[in-house]
Formats: C-alpha cells, structure tokens, sequence
C-alpha cells in the first residue's frame, strides 16, 4: 500500500489534484491511498511526525508560499521516509531540475503550464512509476553496493564495482568504479563481511573478481580495465585463481 | 686547532652526503633513479674539488644537481629547496661547532672521535630540521608570489655567511669565536627575517587589493545582470496590465473561446519574457557567501564570454562553510577551470553546477560534457585533473592539498556517457 500526500498551496489547483488522485485511487485501491491533501508544509509535517508513513508518494509544489518551501519540506520528508517517492508539481520557472534529481532524488516534475489533460495523464504516469520503483528496489538491494558519505547514501551496482583500497586518508577508503571513483570511511574488513561476493586478494584490497580483466602471474598484479591495478598477496593466489576459472 | 687529515676528508664527504640527502627528503618532485645514479656518480668529483678548494664548491654542486633534475627548466621551488639544503648544513655546522668547540682542547691534533661526533651532532640537527620544517618550508617556496623573494634573501644569507666565515679564517678567529659566530648568524637570520615579513605584507596587501578589485568587478557585472531583469520586469508589468484589461473587457463581452485563447497567449509571452537570462541570476543569489559568490560570477562571467551553455542551481542558502574561504575560492576556481577547459574541445558545451546546502552537509557537484576518449579521463584521473601540459597535475594537487587539509571534504569524480562529473560534499563541523 502506498500512501499518497499532496501539499499544494493554490487552493482551485489542490482540488484539482486531488480530483485527479481520488478518481485514480478509486479504480486501484489496492495500490494507492490518499492520505492527505494540505495547503500548507506544516500541515503536511505534523502528518509525518504523527502517522510515519513508509513509502509514500509525496506530490509537492516547490513554491507553498509559507515559511518553507517544497525543497525544504522534500528534504524533511526524505528524513522520516526514507523510501519517499516525490514528484514535483511547478511551474517551469521555478524548476530546479538537477537539485531535485540528485539532491531529493525525485521520480519526477510535472509542470503546471499545459493543459489539465496533459497533467493527469504524467500525473498517473508518476503514481505507476513510483509503485513500480518501490518493488524493484526491494528486489535490487542485493545488487547494490551501498555506502555513506556524511549524511548521504550512494547505491552503485555491485558489477560496475572494480575493487576497494585503502586511501592516502587514514581510515577512508576509496572505490574504484568502471566509470569513477569515491571515498568514505570504512574498514576493509567490515565490507567484506556486508558483501561476501567480494574477494580480498591482499590486505589492502578488496576487489570484484567478476570484473578482472588479466592477472599477470610473475608480478602479482590484477588488472581491471581503465588500466587500474592491484596486487595480490602471495598466500591468495591460489583461491584467486580458483575463483577466476569459477566466473569464467 | 690541526685534525688528522684522513678524518678531515671523512668529514667533506659525509657533509656531501647529508646535503644530498637533505635535499632529497625535502623535495616534492619525483627523481627518477638515473637521475639519481648520476648525482651520485658526480659526487666523487666534487669532493675532490671540495678538498682542494673549499667550500664554495657547493655552489657548483648545487648548480650541476639542479641542471641533472631539471635539465634548463626553470622550476624556482627547486632552487630555493637547493639553496635552503645548503644553508641548513651551514647552520648546522656552525651550531655543531659552538657547541663542541669550547670543549676541546686546541693544543692536540684532533682525530676520529671528535669527527664522528662533529657529523652525530650535526646529523641529528639535519634531521630535526627536517621533521619541523619540511612541510612548512615547502608551502613557502611553492608560493607564486615569494618564490623570487626567497630565493633572493636565501642567495643573500648564503653569501653573508660566506663571506664571513672566509674572513674569520683569515682573521684567525674562527675557531675561537664560534659563540660569535653563532650569535652573528642569529643577528643576521632575524635581520632577513624581518625584511622578509615586510616585503611579505606589503605584497599580501598588494594581492588583497587586486582581490577587492576583482570582487567589485564581479559585483558591477551582477548589479548591472540584475537592473536588466528589473527592466524586462517593468515591461512585463505595463503590457501584461493591458492584457489582462483586454481579457477583462473580452469575458465581458461574453466571448469565452475569446478568454482562453487570449489567456493561453499570455502564458506563452510571460513564459518567453520572464525565463532565460533572468533565471541564470536567480539563484546566485542565494549564496550569501561573499567570496564564494564573487568567484562563481567571476566564472560565469568568463563561461558566458565563452559561449558555453551552463546551468546554475542553489535552492536553499549558503551563508557559511567549514572551511576557510579562501580555500573554498581555490577548489571552485580550479574545478570550474577544468570544466571550462574540457568543454573547450566539444562542439557541445554544457557545464551544469548544484550547490546545495542540506542539514548535515555542503553538496557541490558539476557536471560538464567531455569528448575526450575515456582512456585520457584516466590519464586524467591519475596525473591530475587537468589536461595543460605545462600545467601537469596542478589542478589535483590543490584538490589533494584541501583533501588532505580537511578532514571533513569528500571528493568523488565520475565519467560515463560523455559526461565528467564532481561531486564535492563538505561536511558541517560538528
């Protein structure tokens, strides 16, 4: 069941939306519920700290015309929901899109300068999208490569994952990607334990076996592509070895 | 005072050999290990030069180093690493010999023991030197600004004190006098060091003045941004009062479609007058943060000269950082140079920028198109961030330096589709 909560401070625009909800929620109602429909962030607040909903689709102006506005309330939001879907509903000059992409996550923006047609057929498009998100996310857990950095968490594929160092920072840790890289604190150790798949081919490696592309026996010395390297410790050839002939 | 010849020629050599090593530990370039086989081959030479003439042979010794590393480049902090390894073994010479001196007795020859324990002393003053200024002193010479200036009053100290070391030989007083000696050389450090300060001010204040001017600069350039917006608002405000009378007077005439096809007008015209240049400038004004705001108009600025498509975006207000501004204005510089750089070569330059200030921390990320093939993403990724040639890897080694500097600055790089991105997140201090 997926909850869903609009806050929108334009009183003939809320009913509107609303409308456009309740009609939707009545022929899926197993799916969705509407939860709320607020003018104001407060309102929308004081529901999160008395119901906490858990994967909720938030349906938000970015301009409420109150202390905060929706980006602020979105962030807020993302703190007691952590699964929040959020779509944003503005109008184009207010559009913020790379803040709302990386930094809130949002599904997506629907703007208020077409047609109401148009804004409920994207409308509808978003409430699948979100539901359809929510059950792959719980399926693709398992493929992820999770990580903080400060508050923030990043999900990367497990295969896009080339292998793990140490950094010239003490007790970080730096990924190598396929296609970048990224630091954050960590013990080699403990990752190894969160994912098994990974294969430790030294002390100060932790490497995905999956994505090797040579091993150059005499030196010791794994090769992924981006022509980045790492050594393998002596006493780990052999199960390297082994694991190598297992994936191939 | 006579030493045994053999312990004498001991001596020249192992000074050699600590001047070299000194060298080595301070600097900062890698020296490759032919490199490194030939200044050692050299070295013989010199001291057989440096036991028929005396010590000024450093001053060769120092020039053939230089020219073996750097062959006829002209790289001013390795000159002034130079002549800082000579003028520390002076110093620690002249310390090692007002501390033993005086405990001698002048009448007998000298041997090996007070040789050895000559080079011991002056060894472990080397090497204090080394753990307490080492990293200090490199920040000096790697200084744009001082560089010239070191090395002018290095040349000067080394010359003084060259001077007077010959003189005191003459005089006859070297050996008596070392208390003197090290007073005078005191005297003299402080003596540099205080024009050394002063020259040092009188050039900050030069460079915080080209800073206030620059900052005014960018701030003229957004007023008149600014004034041009309130402009096109004023406009908009005349004809979109005549319009809404006219729409006024058509729903009175009763004509509906009349209404709507006029009100779907008026979206379009303020859709058209009201985006572009005005919303480039929108958000700049939620960084409140002097410097980091003078040196993202100072980039724009340049971007928009540049014909380059940029895309700006900071929605909830940066009034303060944990780190020092001037460091946030050198990480901004250099990754929007680079971007400015990579997008250079594209027939697409897009450059897109998000600073957003979130409750825990301080996320800024770019995004700029990069046509170079993925393999120079890596060059670029290990040499430095910057694909100048006589430029190499200055651009990492400031991002390095603030790494390193703070513990709370994560530096993340991505390459896929085209598309280099940064993410730099800065943590509030807790």
């Amino acid at each position: 069941m997926f909850p869903i909560i609009i806050c929108e401070d334009n009183k003939i625009q809320l009913e509107q939306l609303t409308t456009i909800v309740k009609n939707y929620v009545l022929f899926h109602n197993e799916d969705f519920q509407l939860a709320l429909s607020a003018s104001k962030p407060s309102t929308c607040l004081e529901y999160l700290s008395k119901e906490h909903p858990s994967n909720g689709i938030y349906l938000l102006d970015i301009d409420l015309n109150a202390d905060m506005n929706g980006i602020e309330l979105a962030s807020k939001i993302r703190v007691s929901d952590v699964q929040a879907k959020l779509v944003f509903i503005t109008t184009h000059d207010e559009m913020a899109p790379i803040t709302l992409k990386y930094k809130l996550e949002a599904l997506g923006f629907i703007s208020k300068d077409q047609p109401i047609e148009k804004i409920r057929d994207e409308l509808i498009e978003n409430l699948i999208l979100a539901s359809a998100r929510s059950i792959a996310v719980s399926q693709a857990k398992q493929q992820n490569f999770s990580f903080a950095i400060s508050s923030q968490i990043y999900n990367l594929p497990l295969n896009e994952l080339l292998f793990i160092e140490p950094s010239d920072i003490p007790h970080r840790l730096k990924i190598h990607t396929k296609t970048g890289e990224y630091e954050f604190y960590g013990k080699l150790g403990e990752v190894n334990k969160r994912y098994p798949q990974l294969f430790r081919s030294a002390k100060s490696a932790l490497i995905n076996v999956d994505n090797i592309t040579q091993y150059d026996g005499p030196r010791k010395l794994i090769s992924f592509e981006n022509a980045l390297t790492c050594k393998c410790s002596i006493t780990k050839v052999k199960e390297l070895k082994h694991r190598m002939k297992i994936e191939r | 005072m006579q030493v045994d010849t053999k312990a004498y020629i001991f001596q020249l050599f192992t000074d050699l050999i600590f001047f070299y090593v000194f060298y080595n530990l301070i600097e900062t370039h890698k020296i490759s290990s032919r490199t490194q086989a030939i200044n050692v081959l050299i070295t013989p030479i010199i001291l057989c030069l440096n036991v028929l003439f005396d010590f000024s042979v450093y001053g060769l010794y120092i020039i053939v180093i230089y020219l073996v590393i750097y062959r006829f480049k002209f790289v001013l902090p390795a000159i002034n690493r130079l002549l800082f390894s000579g003028i520390s073994l002076i110093f620690a010479s002249l310390v090692t010999n007002a501390l033993i001196v005086p405990l001698i007795d002048h009448t007998i020859k000298q041997g090996w023991n007070y040789i050895l324990i000559t080079q011991f002393i002056k060894l472990c003053i080397l090497a204090l030197m080394i753990l307490f200024f080492k990293n200090r002193i490199n920040a000096l010479f790697e200084h744009q600004a001082f560089g010239y200036l070191v090395a002018f009053l290095q040349c000067l100290m080394i010359l003084i004190l060259y001077f007077y070391i010959q003189i005191s030989h003459k005089v006859g007083i070297f050996n008596h006098f070392t208390l003197g000696t090290l007073i005078f050389i005191i005297i003299e450090f402080l003596f540099l060091s205080v024009l050394f300060v002063l020259i040092y001010l009188r050039t900050q204040q030069y460079y915080q003045d080209k800073i206030e001017k620059q900052q005014l600069e960018n701030l003229r350039f957004y007023t008149q941004q600014l004034e041009q917006s309130q402009i096109e608002l004023r406009k908009f405000r005349h004809d979109y009062k005549n319009m809404l009378f006219s729409a006024y007077e058509l729903a009175h005439a009763g004509d509906l479609k009349g209404v709507e096809d006029y009100l779907s007008g008026l979206t379009n015209y303020s859709n058209r007058r009201l985006t572009g240049q005005t919303d480039r400038y929108q958000d700049i004004g939620n960084i409140q943060e002097l410097h980091m705001k003078s040196i993202l108009l100072n980039k724009f600025l340049s971007m928009e000269q540049l014909n380059i498509n940029y895309h700006f975006e900071c929605q909830i207000p940066v009034t303060k950082f944990s780190i020092n501004p001037f460091d946030m204005v050198r990480l901004l510089s250099i990754t929007l140079d680079n971007a400015i750089e990579a997008v250079q070569e594209g027939a697409k330059k897009d450059i897109k920028m998000l600073i957003y200030q979130g409750q825990d921390d301080l996320t800024i990320r770019l995004e700029n198109s990069y046509s170079g093939k993925s393999e120079s993403f890596n060059r670029l990724r290990k040499g430095g961030v910057t694909t100048k040639m006589n430029h190499s890897g200055l651009g990492l080694s400031i991002l390095d330096d603030i790494r390193h500097k703070y513990q709370q600055v994560f530096i993340s790089q991505n390459y896929k589709d085209s598309l280099f991105t940064i993410q730099i997140i800065i943590e509030n201090e807790t």
